[in-house]
């Protein structure tokens, strides 16, 4: 009898022939979760396990399981070989000596004769036998007793199915660059499409001197937070202060921000399709403040031809609330550091910019390329895993 | 780099360096021992304890503690106090004791906040109104953090004990030991705390000074040293540098005060009129705080980062403004509340540094003005 954790992979099932893609994707991705534990791991396409770990690190290991996209649920459980006596002696002799409960059996392998029926009541009745305080009640349980028997030879008993995150494993939805502010949103955004399989690269703008180097840290450390759900993160941090000056001299303040981020939304894509890109994703939740109304999006979405993802656009300020506390972003990215946006802040900034307008301003900058192949080539990189 | 951030911590001196490997590789023995070595260093802390109290021309004891914060809230809560006395404490106390005092007050007792005037100086008058014959402990720094005034704690000493024989004065000396002069028998403070830190010495070790006749309690129970009141293995790495730091700096405190003022006086005089500089009837010579107009002082700070100046800001600064009271306090109008930069010098800083910092600050100042104004 050996203690493993069974794994059970979600939506793959759906994607015909490239469900070996999907799957080997997975597999990275669980080896990389791994990769700070001794153990072993092996899979098929439906099933993937866990073995020869230490005991004490089943906790752990299974937690940094449930971070990983792709993956519907997980259970810890005794391998055995497929042998009837052993199997009934081993849901005896792990299973509690009272109260009510069911078994479960799950026959993949069709050389054994009996049904799942069968071997359910053979194992049922002798744990019956055993222990006078145990009842059978097959809805309302105090226990259940699960038996996988698989075609390997080899069968898993276990009692709990520990729900994973689902979706897609990432990397197999492409690469995904997201506007990183340290704010609440940007996080959850990424959190979101990790969930599709994209991998994420993320752009952080830098306002130094405004901005402090603990806001740049904070940013970095959201990233972190991040990892165990988008795997290793590229983050670019970009100096922006150069071009929050030139917009500060020659355009109205009232226009600050609209064309900041236009300026922004350039510079990610440029880096965007430096990193194989397929799509920019933003924070943005409509309406929620002056720039994220329907009018703002479509003059900053205006100056690149990228796909803009914004997961986050139909959703309440509590809804991603809630998201940043369950993943643990939302303790952090309430730090009150300062972020490039709020330098310079109008009091009154535009609520419908207009394109043309926002196009008008723009041109009062005269380097304004020159500003940002500046700002890209003195970008910071760093590799988060 | 150009360190001018002196009073949040000082570059260790070499000769500390020194002590300090000396006694990890050579004498790492547990001073508590009974064999030649441990007996050893078990009188060098002693003679520690002596040197350290003579400098200080203290009458009593010293206890070693790991900071200046343990140092202050030993004496908080490990002195005697009837249930629901009075505490008195001054408003914009380091938080090592404000904090603590705010947890005495939600323990029941009647803690009450000393004012202070426009440069941080606690006002003897309104002290005089809040001591009373209930009040059990005063703690007042003797040189603010922040604004580097200097409070009259042999007058404030003597005003609350004659209104009250028995109360424990305490004061905060971490700014002041090896800062000015300190004579702690004139003063007349029953408990001072001190840190090493401060001084060239390393992290880690402090002290608290306990005159003769007064009692505390452990804060610390265990193995019963420093005479039972702050049980745990010696620091002697720390203790003996901290010693070597202290006396080296009470002995330069007279011609370093001068030299510095002088560089203080210089930067006041360089940097123009354009700026609120907070003067106090005593100050430190080895701070100044000030307060510039339109721009935060932690742009400023970052801006002087750039050209390899490191200053500090009045708080710990933050967007969210949070830490609101030496603006007030310093009755800043709005333009300048934000503003708040504090320049601290040590026995590093040369005139040159003052030289190149007046460049840099108009520089730069004048720079972030023209993105901020209008």
């Amino acid at each position: 009898m050996e203690k493993i954790i069974l794994i059970r992979v979600g939506e793959l099932f759906l994607k015909g022939n490239n469900r070996h893609y999907f799957t080997s994707c997975l597999k990275n991705n669980i080896l990389a979760a791994l990769k700070d534990f001794s153990c072993r791991f092996s899979g098929t396409q439906n099933r993937m396990y866990v073995e020869g770990y230490e005991l004490d690190e089943e906790a752990a290991i299974i937690k940094r399981l449930c971070c990983v996209f792709g993956i519907s649920s997980i259970s810890p459980a005794y391998k055995v070989k497929t042998e009837k006596q052993t199997l009934k002696n081993l849901c005896d002799e792990i299973s509690p000596k009272q109260g009510t409960f069911r078994v479960t059996v799950n026959r993949a392998d069709k050389r054994i004769q009996s049904t799942s029926m069968e071997i359910a009541r053979d194992i049922g009745g002798y744990m019956l036998s055993r222990q006078k305080d145990r009842k059978v009640d097959l809805f309302t349980f105090d226990f259940e007793v699960n038996v996988d028997i698989r075609e390997n030879g080899y069968s898993y008993v276990f009692y709990q199915k520990i729900p994973g995150q689902g979706g897609l494993p990432v990397g197999c939805g492409g690469n995904g660059l997201l506007l990183l502010s340290g704010g609440i949103d940007s996080p959850i955004a990424a959190y979101r499409m990790a969930k599709r399989g994209v991998k994420t690269f993320a752009v952080h703008f830098h306002s130094y001197p405004y901005t402090s180097e603990l806001a740049k840290e904070k940013v970095i450390s959201l990233a972190k937070i991040l990892v165990p759900y988008c795997g290793e993160i590229t983050l670019f941090v970009v100096p922006f202060t150069d071009i929050q000056y030139a917009i500060k001299e020659n355009c109205p303040i009232e226009y600050m921000i609209t064309i900041m981020r236009r300026f922004m939304m350039r510079i990610a894509e440029r880096i965007a399709l430096d990193n194989k890109c397929g799509a920019i994703i933003t924070g943005e939740s409509l309406g929620q403040v002056a720039s994220q109304t329907m009018e703002s999006i479509n003059v900053t979405n205006s100056v690149v031809s990228l796909p803009v993802f914004r997961p986050l656009i139909g959703m309440d300020k509590t809804e991603i609330i809630e998201t940043a506390q369950r993943i643990g972003t939302f303790d952090t990215s309430i730090l009150p550091y300062e972020d490039c946006c709020t330098v310079f802040l109008p009091k009154n900034p535009v609520i419908k910019p207009k394109i043309e307008w926002a196009k008008q301003y723009e041109e009062r900058i005269e380097n304004r390329d020159a500003l940002i192949d500046s700002a890209i080539s003195n970008a910071e990189i760093i590799k988060l895993k | 780099m150009i360190y001018l951030d002196n009073a949040s911590t000082t570059k260790p001196l070499d000769k500390c360096i020194e002590i300090v490997n000396e006694c990890l590789k050579e004498d790492f023995y547990n001073p508590s021992a009974l064999y030649g070595p441990s007996v050893n260093l078990s009188r060098k802390i002693k003679e520690a304890r002596e040197i350290i109290l003579r400098s200080l021309r203290g009458e009593g004891n010293v206890i070693f503690t790991s900071s200046g914060t343990e140092s202050d809230n030993t004496a908080l809560f490990c002195t005697k106090k009837p249930n629901g006395s009075r505490i008195i404490v001054s408003i914009n106390e380091h938080p090592a004791v404000f904090n603590a005092a705010m947890e005495l007050k939600q323990r029941g007792y009647d803690v009450v906040f000393c004012p202070v005037d426009n440069t941080g100086r606690v006002i003897e008058s309104e002290f005089s109104k809040l001591m009373t014959k209930e009040t059990s402990l005063v703690s007042i720094m003797h040189v603010n953090n922040e604004t580097g005034s200097v409070n009259d704690i042999k007058t404030l000493c003597s005003i609350a004990k004659s209104v009250h024989p028995n109360v424990l004065f305490h004061s905060d000396g971490v700014q002041a030991v090896g800062k000015i002069k300190v004579n702690l028998t004139d003063l007349g403070v029953d408990l001072y705390s001190f840190s090493g830190h401060k001084i060239h010495a390393p992290k880690g070790v402090a002290g608290l000074y306990v005159r003769s006749g007064v009692n505390i309690r452990p804060y610390l129970f265990g193995g019963g040293q420093e005479s039972g009141l702050r049980s745990s293995t010696e620091n002697v790495p720390g203790i003996l540098s901290f010693c070597y730091a202290l006396t080296e700096a009470v002995t330069r405190v007279r011609e370093e005060g001068e030299r510095l003022d002088g560089l203080r006086s210089q930067i006041i005089k360089g940097i123009g009129d354009s700026f609120h500089v907070v003067e106090p009837i005593a100050h430190s010579p080895f701070i100044l705080c000030l307060a510039v107009p339109y721009v935060r002082g932690e742009v400023l700070l970052h801006s002087l980062e750039s050209h390899g100046i490191l200053v500090g800001t009045g708080s710990a600064c933050s967007s969210k403004k949070t830490q609101k009271k030496l603006p007030g306090i310093l009755g800043l109008s709005e333009e300048y509340e934000n503003g708040i930069i504090r320049i601290s010098f040590s026995r590093f800083t040369t005139k040159d540094d003052i030289d190149y910092f007046i460049n840099a600050f108009i520089l730069e100042y004048n720079k972030l003005l023209k993105y901020v104004k209008g």
